[in-house]
């Protein structure tokens, strides 16, 4: 009677179906491409791969190996991170239309980027991307510290950082064409590039974020019956808010110094979640979890193969895969509870 | 759940008023503050208060608008931090209780609730268990049989599986009273539970808190805005003004018309409840005084 057993298996489904989607979405990613490769091949690459053996003189095996397997790992730690911190955000404003942007780590990245090449030179992406880290990290710390509390303010405050920075961005832009070449590759949002060897440095931010996060599962479904009956429950909501703040630091400042401000996975996955699984976000997590890299890497591989002989930035594919979804979201009965 | 007995539990609610004596004895200590202060950044609501809730009672606390009662509950609650004095439960000093602890012993219904959009009854009534529980929220067959009483007594066990917003007013109002029955709270505590109820559900509502008061023997202490509703369900009614008590105990000795008046800058007649016999406020103001 309090969980009838139709929901408990329909949840138990849609989580089965994702890991399932996630495992099609990974076989994709490495085989299709400017240059489709069979899955067996994949397969022989891969296994070969994962039992040490040298790589043989096959381009088919180099592709897979060199280039689709990293790009394939930092698509699903990103998603996975994103998602992840834009269901924390929405929970902890409570507000259905919160992402990471709204702290201001989108605005804080880039200026942090640009300033690097400015002032300090950094002209790769393996360069700027410990800079990007901080300047997100930076820009949600600020804001956090001065909107500690008040959902309301934190989300002024998050709109007030952005709206500083970001004539600060366009004009050192306008004036450095370097700068700008360095971060268009970045601001776009793209999976492609030596990002991989980034991650193996900043692997650690994001699974201390995302066991935060799972800690912070079930206080957010408290936290939603707002902060005074939270409190009642035996919550101390300030802890609540400084340890999810610090989770959305880790995940989303990694994932948006990987693979640039992809704005739509941490707004629509967790809707999309919503809708899936109901209002628990235990279950909302754990589907954002699978969701949000099911949904960059199928960004990535249509923008892979959508153009001939070239690529469209998975940030790009993303926006109109997440846009119909928000919309729908929309215009359904109800907005999907946060 | 057996619908059966969900009824059988529902008629023991609505049924008639049990005489005092048929009392379940107080589940739990007293809640008791002690010279409390409380206030906003600077501004003191209250100064050096006493308030004692008598366990195993109904206490009803009114007074006029911004007089400090809704901040003296939540004080109590431990939702608004005290600026001096301490509060005590049984012997314990509160302040030495973790959040956790306190949410074992003392449930408080603030004004302030939300039902995020979707959740189902069932659902919300199940977070009241969130003190109980480890950190990931593991529901235990200890916790599902909670939540069935509390969806029983409060009769909304027919409404477990439906989404929150579609329901009325009165019957949301009954589902929060549920999530903190689920909380197995020995003292429980309302800020305006009624307020945007109408007469009829307002009178459900106090009939509800009264019925768990007599068979389970909860202290309820509740915020209440009606005057002669306050009078006939409190065993303790407790008037303020101005951040201060200005009379309680006894509903039948404290509500006079002079009490009235010091408390609400209101003329009134007081006349006895023809169906309670309990003190009934007729206020008068400026037209139609026909005597």
């Amino acid at each position: 009677m309090t969980r009838t057993p139709d929901r408990a298996r329909r949840r138990t489904l849609v989580l089965l179906g994702l890991v399932a989607a996630l495992g099609g979405t990974i076989l994709a990613s490495l085989a299709l491409g400017v240059r489709d490769i069979d899955p067996a091949v994949v397969w022989d690459a891969l296994t070969g791969w994962a039992t040490g053996m040298p790589l043989p003189d096959d381009q088919d095996h180099r592709v897979v190996v060199e280039q689709r397997l990293p790009r394939t790992v930092v698509g699903i730690t990103a998603g996975a991170a994103l998602a992840l911190a834009g269901t924390l955000v929405q929970g902890v404003t409570r507000n259905p239309i919160a992402d990471p942007g709204l702290l201001g780590l989108n605005a804080g990245a880039s200026l942090a980027i640009v300033l690097s090449s400015v002032v300090l030179g950094v002209s790769s992406p393996l360069g700027f991307i410990w800079f990007a880290f901080a300047g997100a990290a930076g820009a949600a710390l600020l804001v956090f510290s001065i909107g500690a509390g008040r959902p309301v303010r934190l989300a002024l405050v998050g709109a007030t950082v952005t709206a500083l920075l970001t004539p600060l961005i366009t004009i050192t832009l306008i004036q450095s064409s370097t700068a700008f070449n360095l971060y268009r590759t970045w601001a776009v949002g793209s999976l492609a590039g030596v990002r991989s060897a980034a991650l193996a440095d900043l692997w650690p931010f994001l699974v201390v974020g995302a066991v935060l996060a799972a800690a912070m599962a079930h206080r957010m479904n408290m936290l939603a019956l707002g902060d005074d009956v939270a409190t009642a429950l035996g919550q101390r909501v300030g802890t609540t808010r400084v340890v999810s703040g610090v989770a959305i630091v880790m995940l989303s400042g990694t994932a948006t110094a990987l693979v640039g401000p992809i704005a739509l996975i941490g707004l629509a996955v967790p809707h999309a979640a919503r809708r899936l699984v109901g209002t628990d976000y235990r279950w909302i997590t754990a589907v954002a979890f699978l969701l949000g890299p099911v949904v960059l890497l199928v960004a990535d591989v249509t923008g892979r193969v959508v153009l001939p002989h070239s690529e469209l930035e998975a940030g790009v594919v993303a926006a109109a895969i997440g846009a119909p979804v928000l919309i729908a979201v929309a215009r359904s009965r109800s907005l999907a509870g946060v | 759940m057996a619908r059966s007995e969900s009824t059988e539990l529902r008629t023991t609610v609505t049924d008639e008023r049990v005489p005092a004596a048929d009392r379940a004895p107080a589940a739990g200590p007293t809640l008791r503050a002690e010279g409390v202060a409380l206030g906003y950044e600077g501004r003191t609501v209250i100064d050096g208060l006493d308030l004692t809730l008598p366990a195993g009672r109904i206490t009803a606390i009114v007074g006029p608008n911004a007089c400090g009662k809704s901040t003296l509950l939540r004080g109590m609650a431990r939702l608004h931090p005290l600026s001096g004095g301490k509060l005590l439960l049984g012997d314990r000093d509160v302040s030495t209780m973790s959040r956790r602890e306190l949410a074992r012993a003392v449930g408080m219904l603030p004004q302030s609730s939300i039902a995020p959009d979707g959740v189902r009854v069932a659902e919300l009534v199940a977070r009241g268990r969130y003190p109980h529980q480890g950190w990931f929220g593991r529901h235990s067959s200890d916790d599902d049989a909670v939540v069935a009483s509390a969806l029983a007594a409060t009769g909304v066990a027919d409404l477990a599986d439906r989404p929150v917003q579609d329901l009325s007013g009165g019957q949301r109002q009954r589902v929060w009273i549920a999530m903190v029955l689920a909380q197995q709270t020995d003292v429980v505590l309302l800020d305006e539970p009624t307020t945007f109820l109408d007469v009829r559900h307002q009178l459900d509502l106090l009939d509800l808190l009264t019925s768990l008061n007599r068979e389970r023997g909860t202290t309820v202490a509740m915020v209440l805005h009606e005057l002669n509703l306050a009078a006939r369900y409190a065993d303790h009614l407790v008037v303020m003004n101005t951040g201060r008590i200005v009379a309680e105990g006894d509903p039948g000795e404290v509500l006079t018309s002079d009490v009235v008046r010091g408390a609400f800058d209101l003329e009134s007649d007081v006349v006895p409840d023809p169906v309670s016999g309990t003190p009934m406020v007729v206020p008068r103001g400026r037209f139609h005084t026909a005597r």
